[in-house]
């Protein structure tokens, strides 16, 4: 049998290889890691918002009115052109609302676009959604190894258990060669910007029917809901559950930084519940955890509307034409987003006062 | 006749070996989920 090693010479250079492959995002940090922006452009377009987070965090200047930070659930369950539309309105003047995000779950990847976005420009308000049950397990996000370079934020990392920092490392080796070629040969920003507004937009899915059944436009008016009411008061608000399945110690490690940044950074900080297909007929917003004590801003408030509430004028078999699978397609967007708008402007009216 | 691999000094074999468990374990840590999902998109 040919044997794997056949010689000293050829066992020191496989010695080498692994060793280099294994210290890589080690021996980059030791060299000079490129700018942060060279990590957005890195991200494949078809994962996600990358060009748009990009524009958003490094090309654009002045401060943002609000700031949504999330997942794909946020994309596309918030019509951020109607929001900052009615923002103008109440301002009288022309409000800026920008969004960040990049597909699947994990506040790793959400507290990476939030850092990062605070240390060019402000904003007067940050609104995020937090995990839904759809995050399952307790490690990093699924594009981590895209994002997460060696030696960068590292007062947020020395919290984790040694298994978490383990599986970051192992995202790192796994991206550290395709961080060289970004040092070497870095993608060209993408030069048309209504492709970059389409695909931060996650257009394609608009109008999609459920689970790529046809797509039924609805033009069902959103019902007028309370204010107050879409605001929970309190861990016990009659409209709002904060039972469900906790997040594991690696994420809630990250939410008590998001807490900490805003803190730190002096931003007004609320939640937003998205609703998902999943929730049919539930007469209360289903949160996992009561997210202003775990992040540790007692007053951020958090926003909702039960889904029996958002769709108490649709009939039952009309419901899955709001979605695709568990996100909104355009149906669902609309009739959320002018249903929560005045709860999102009296949250902002109240974090600026 | 010996194999060639007798003739790699033993500390240098146990170097190769040691270095392939840890790359083995550090892929563990990268969830399945990750790399079935990424693999999926094309994500690479």
């Amino acid at each position: 049998m040919f044997p794997a090693i056949w010689s000293n010479r050829h066992a020191v250079a496989t010695i080498a290889v692994i060793a280099t492959l294994l210290s890589l995002p080690v021996l980059m940090h030791v060299v000079g890691l490129p700018s942060r922006d060279r990590v957005y452009t890195g991200i494949r377009v078809e994962t996600g918002t990358g060009p748009l987070d990009e524009r958003t965090i490094f090309q654009e200047k002045g401060p943002v009115d609000i700031l949504f930070i999330g997942s794909s659930l946020m994309v596309r369950g918030v019509d951020m052109d109607y929001i900052q539309q009615q923002l103008s309105k109440q301002l009288g003047r022309p409000a800026t609302v920008r969004y960040l995000a990049l597909k699947w779950q994990g506040l790793d990847m959400q507290y990476m676009l939030m850092n990062d976005f605070l240390a060019h420009r402000q904003a007067r308000l940050i609104v995020m959604n937090m995990p839904s049950l759809a995050l399952n397990g307790d490690s990093p996000h699924i594009q981590a190894y895209r994002w997460m370079r060696w030696g960068e934020f590292p007062a947020s990392t020395a919290g984790l258990s040694f298994s978490s920092r383990a599986a970051i490392y192992g995202a790192e080796v796994l991206g550290a060669p395709r961080q060289i070629v970004n040092y070497i040969r870095p993608n060209e920003r993408i030069q048309n910007q209504q492709t970059v507004d389409k695909l931060g937009s996650q257009y394609e899915y608009g109008s999609v029917g459920y689970y790529g059944s046809k797509f039924v436009p609805e033009q069902q008016t959103p019902p007028a809901i309370p204010v107050d009411s879409m605001i929970a008061h309190g861990k016990a608000d009659p409209n709002f559950t904060f039972d469900r399945e906790a997040l594991g110690p690696y994420h809630t490690e990250w939410a008590r930084r998001i807490g900490a940044l805003a803190r730190e950074k002096n931003v007004p900080f609320a939640i937003i519940h998205i609703p998902e297909d999943t929730e049919q007929g539930m007469k209360v917003v289903p949160e996992r955890m009561y997210w202003p004590q775990v992040v540790g801003i007692p007053s951020a408030p958090v926003i909702g509307i039960p889904a029996a509430t958002l769709f108490r004028d649709v009939p039952e078999a009309e419901y899955d034409n709001y979605f695709y699978d568990q996100h909104f397609n355009d149906n669902g967007k609309e009739i959320f987003t002018h249903a929560i708008a005045p709860a999102i402007l009296e949250v902002y009216a109240n974090s600026v006062r | 006749m010996p194999t060639p691999s007798a003739k790699v000094n033993p500390l240098l074999m146990g170097i190769v070996i040691s270095l392939s468990i840890a790359a083995i374990v550090l892929t563990l840590f990268i969830t399945p989920d990750s790399l079935s999902v990424n693999l999926v998109y094309q994500a690479f």
